[in-house]
């Protein structure tokens, strides 16, 4: 799995700091105003809002997790220019670093590689950037192998930004 | 073969679009939603870990934090796979490794586990980590967070 083994090498390589997990702090996210006696109508649209952070965040880590682990051998420009248009720094930085790395090696391998989310589920929550733990199902497609699935855990992190949200860092759960 | 002790099976099917619905507190309850993460992080390793030797501590154990219909689930189990566990010497450690929190209700929670195994049959003397991923399901009994489910990803 050339595509899939590339990407987590190029976080390992560049020694990106990933978050392998952080505890559901949830801090600044309650739907709790605090002292005094918040209106019910206050409480309800904090509280509103929070979930619709929670969820937005957590469909936009299972959308940039499909992209950031599809990659096809035929339209590699297009399929690292989509990488690098969900991504923020560091992780934007680490990818821009092992991009050709990535080209050559996926180009020699001839792959096409995709990817189908199985669950999620937001670990950390803030106003503007969540942890999410992502479950992949990742095909790795060759002309001289049969196609093989592998189930990949994943934990991003995704922040907002221009006006939407990107991923800051990618996890792969390796076990042991 | 390798005999395992399966994994508990969820009692329901967890709801397709449960992040979507507004009557979900993941995260609007940020104290409530911290208290299953903790118990996620305490609890469901020491539920799925076991010793060929000892398997009466997993029932106590379970028995203290799993609901009526874990229990006997458990117990099930345990009835149709003890002896081969016993003869291949198998022992379980099971690490949480990371907790996501997919729904939050007041009586009942949904959450994503991700946790590693290591598995030792000592008959054969082999040795094996691996990773899994799972939905855990929780229940609210007597005021005590309760282990339901357990399905596979």
């Amino acid at each position: 799995m050339v595509v899939l083994g590339a990407l987590s090498g190029v976080l390992v390589a560049a020694g990106v700091v990933a978050l392998l997990f952080l505890p559901g702090a949830g801090h600044g996210m309650s739907g709790d105003s605090g002292a005094g006696s918040p209106s019910a109508s206050a409480t309800a649209t904090v509280g509103a809002s929070v979930a619709a952070t929670r969820d937005e965040a957590r469909r936009a880590a299972e959308d940039i997790a499909v992209v950031l682990a599809t990659l096809d051998a035929a339209g590699l420009d297009a399929g690292l220019d989509r990488w690098e248009q969900v991504s923020t720094a560091p992780l934007l930085d680490t990818l821009r670093e092992r991009r050709a790395d990535v080209a050559d090696d996926t180009r020699e391998a001839g792959t096409t590689t995709t990817a189908v989310v199985s669950s999620a589920a937001v670990s950390r929550l803030t106003a503007d950037s969540a942890d999410v733990l992502v479950v992949l199902q990742v095909t790795v497609d060759s002309k001289e192998t049969d196609p093989v699935v592998d189930t990949r855990r994943e934990v991003l992190t995704v922040v907002r930004a221009d006006g939407g949200w990107r991923a800051s860092t990618l996890t792969v759960q390796d076990p042991g | 073969m390798c005999a395992a002790l399966p994994v508990a099976v969820a009692l329901g099917a967890a709801p397709a679009s449960a992040a979507q619905d507004p009557s979900n507190l993941a995260f609007v309850d940020a104290v409530g939603t911290q208290q299953v993460i903790d118990w996620a992080r305490r609890t469901v390793g020491r539920a799925l870990t076991y010793e060929y030797r000892n398997l009466d501590d997993l029932e106590r154990f379970v028995a203290d934090i799993g609901t009526p219909a874990y229990i006997d689930r458990l117990d099930a189990q345990l009835d149709q796979t003890r002896t081969t566990l016993t003869r291949q010497k198998v022992v379980v450690t099971v690490r949480v490794v990371g907790v996501g929190v997919r729904d939050l209700r007041a009586e009942a929670a949904q959450l994503l586990v991700y946790w590693d195994q290591t598995r030792t049959r000592g008959d054969v003397d082999q040795t094996e980590t691996t990773g899994s991923a799972s939905i855990v399901e929780i229940r609210m009994v007597d005021g005590k967070w309760k282990l339901d489910g357990v399905t596979p990803v």
